[in-house]
């Protein structure tokens, strides 16, 4: 069981050593429930990557609630309980029919293909998201009690993990090496057995083994294969039908993003981006269904995108703007990336603003390159994340 | 390129009018029959998209470059829309040779967007193929059928889909069905009863019997098939005349669309209504853009006239 790290804060990250140490309590209390196994996330995951301190902290909080509690050496301490015994009937019965309607719809597969998991998914995160923005549901630090004490455990942005930039750059010498060893011959051989054996389809594990041993890597491996059967791309889940509640400010939001819309001689249309290979889409779905809830012509194509496919698909597209999103930790160099391509394809005119997890530091080396706004987990108003890019696209259009 | 898509599609009066000239002068300038039209339609989740991925593949191997124009529908309430067939097209990726554009239908209710025949006219310019892909809501393969020269339809596998299809009209304008999903059990079952609808309605114009396929974009199985009968089709049409046809037609429709949406049919009759409309494009030598930039302005004329007296 991963306790999951949606509900951790930017703001006043210190809490979310509470939040985490009550989750663990939480999916470990009752002992006929209990998970078999736990990973809690680190305090800072929404500031950036944990070092190696903040997982010792993750990892001593369960150790303590192992250890110095005598949770483990009970029966099930719900056992009799009418509050747990009805919550446990109420689970049943929502998971039940929700079997039903997977069943009806022939299955898990064809319920992943038909995007309903998906769509659930976001739409139940979507009303997550409203009810926070709309101070329904309180999250401590975030939306309520905000004000606060200087942090000492916020030594200025630096309290994360920061990714030496040279690994990269000496893994990739790493493979070239590797492959300046292989036997050519034999690695085209091997290649080759591999896509004849997919064509004609056979069991492609033997031929996959000698591809191995030849030295094929993992890239050039599912290359033959991406050729071949071309490459999964999982539903997106944001096609679901718009919300009928709607905010006063989203409705103020809308009525700008018509009238800009008039100025600039058709709908402001937006490109959603993920470039990289995180797959946290969270943040990425929300905005996307937001801008489109506010009027927005929204292009959004899911996740792992690469730099070049994100320049190509904004100017092929005639987007007005450009949101990326990336909580990898690798923002500097994919967004640099996605600027420097936008030049390449002519398409420098195009403003790009940025999401994520992102240290305020980097944030302003992004805005020193040239982008132009940049929002992190504490700005959780997307009805304003909004107006302010209709605000970038009205400044674009009149410079030009 | 995209600059010239985003030109047609913007409604301010300066860039209408640059954008009627450019499209003047490619619909009189393009070489007859020029790059195919292929409509994609059918109901949401039969993973047209999916489809298209595959024959945009087949087509790029091959070295054809393809265009693609996909269009979902607007909320009709925020006006809004989520544009996500490039999800889907995965070979379009960095490819140079593959171009996306996706368009909101925003108030048309039939699955099109305004500027469809407009950037479908000029994707034909550039591109070897270009398609034009939307979600079948009963209405849209009418629709699709106006822009496409051919229409394929994809269906997916389902028991009693087909007499749905049937009360809907749908088997009476495309030209290939295509029964996606063909690793399913009842996807033999779909295909038999489609081609017994079939032979129930009208033979088509010109002798054409739309074939029905089974094919699983997934699989890669039967893409190719569904290649080569829509090259079949393309070709039957031509030699046929009925392309010629089907591109007039096109132009019609799209003459009295423009027309009708700007001045409603009130104005259109001002200028003799859609039956002036054919005669004019049936005269050679102008463009359907030209034409809506010229009755356009008659219209303005006749409407800002005082009334004859009677």
């Amino acid at each position: 069981m991963q306790v999951n790290s949606l509900g951790l804060t930017e703001a006043q990250p210190e809490n979310n050593a509470i939040r985490i140490a009550y989750e663990a309590l939480g999916v470990t209390l009752s002992r006929r429930a209990r998970c078999r196994s736990l990973q809690l996330p680190a305090w800072n995951e929404a500031l950036g990557l944990p070092r190696p301190f903040d997982q010792q902290w993750a990892l001593r909080t369960q150790q303590i609630l192992a250890l110095e509690s005598d949770l483990l050496e009970y029966g099930d301490l719900f056992d009799g309980s009418s509050v747990v015994a009805q919550k446990v009937d109420e689970l049943l019965s929502g998971a039940r029919e929700e079997l039903e309607k997977v069943l009806a719809m022939g299955g898990a597969v064809p319920a992943v293909e038909n995007a309903y998991m998906k769509q659930r998914l976001v739409e139940s995160n979507t009303a997550r998201v409203r009810a926070i923005e709309s101070g329904e549901r309180i999250v401590v630090g975030l939306n309520a009690y905000t004000e606060a004490e200087p942090s000492p455990l916020d030594e200025g942005g630096r309290s994360i993990l920061r990714v030496d930039e040279s690994a990269e750059r000496e893994q990739i010498e790493r493979l070239r090496a590797f492959r300046a060893e292989r036997n050519p011959k034999e690695v085209e051989a091997a290649r080759r057995a591999l896509a004849d054996a997919i064509a004609n389809g056979q069991n492609a594990m033997p031929p996959s083994i000698r591809a191995a041993h030849a030295g094929l890597s993992t890239g050039e491996w599912a290359d033959v294969l991406r050729e071949r059967f071309g490459e999964y791309r999982a539903p997106t889940g944001v096609s679901a039908q718009p919300v009928r509640v709607s905010s006063e400010s989203a409705e103020r939001v809308r009525a700008r993003v018509q009238d800009l819309g008039r100025t600039l001689g058709r709908p402001l249309k937006i490109l959603i981006g993920k470039p990289g290979l995180d797959g946290h889409s969270n943040g990425a779905e929300q905005v996307a269904v937001k801008a489109r809830d506010v009027g927005m012509e929204v292009v959004y194509e899911g996740i792992r995108l690469t730099p070049e496919e994100i320049a190509k698909s904004a100017r092929d597209e005639g987007v007005h703007v450009i949101g990326l999103s990336i909580l990898s930790g690798s923002h500097g160099v994919l967004v640099l990336d996605v600027l420097h391509h936008l030049r390449a394809d002519r398409a420098a005119e195009i403003p790009v603003v940025v999401g994520g997890i992102i240290p305020e530091e980097d944030a302003r080396k992004l805005v020193a390159a040239g982008v132009r706004r940049v929002y992190t987990p504490k700005d959780y108003d997307l009805a304003r994340i909004m107006s302010e890019i209709v605000d970038v696209v009205a400044e674009t259009a009149t410079a030009a | 390129m995209p600059e010239a898509l985003n030109l047609v599609d913007d409604a301010r009066p300066a860039q209408r009018e640059a954008a009627l000239e450019l499209l003047d002068f490619l619909e009189t300038q393009a070489p007859f029959p020029g790059p195919a039209r292929i409509g994609l339609t059918g109901p949401p989740g039969a993973g047209k998209s999916t489809l298209l991925d595959a024959l945009v593949r087949a087509l790029r191997q091959r070295g054809r470059s393809v265009a693609i124009v996909a269009v979902d529908p607007s909320s009709q309430r925020s006006g809004g829309a989520l544009l996500g067939d490039r999800a889907r097209v995965r070979s379009a990726r960095a490819d140079p040779g593959v171009f996306i554009r996706s368009m909101a239908a925003r108030s048309r209710l039939g699955g099109l967007a305004d500027a469809t025949h407009a950037s479908v006219t000029i994707l034909a310019a550039v591109f070897d193929c270009v398609f034009i892909e939307t979600v079948g809501v009963g209405q849209s393969e009418a629709e699709v059928a106006r822009v496409a020269d051919s229409v394929a339809y994809v269906a997916q596998p389902g028991a009693g889909d087909v007499l749905q299809y049937m009360k809907a009209g749908v088997l009476e304008l495309p030209d290939v069905f295509v029964v996606n999903k063909s690793d399913r059990p009842d996807a033999s079952q779909t295909a038999a009863e489609l081609a017994t609808g079939l032979s129930l309605s009208e033979p088509g114009a010109g002798g054409w019997t739309p074939p029905v396929l089974l094919a699983s974009a997934r699989a890669g199985t039967g893409i190719d098939a569904v290649e080569a009968e829509l090259e079949r089709h393309y070709r039957h049409i031509l030699e046929s005349g009925e392309l010629d046809a089907r591109r007039r037609r096109a132009r019609e429709a799209f003459v009295i669309e423009a027309l009708t949406r700007r001045y409603g049919s009130f104005g259109l009759d001002r200028v003799g209504g859609p039956d002036a409309v054919a005669e004019r494009l049936r005269e050679a030598g102008q463009s359907s853009f030209a034409l809506v930039g010229e009755l356009s302005r008659r219209i303005e004329r006749a409407l800002a006239a005082p009334a004859a007296p009677r």
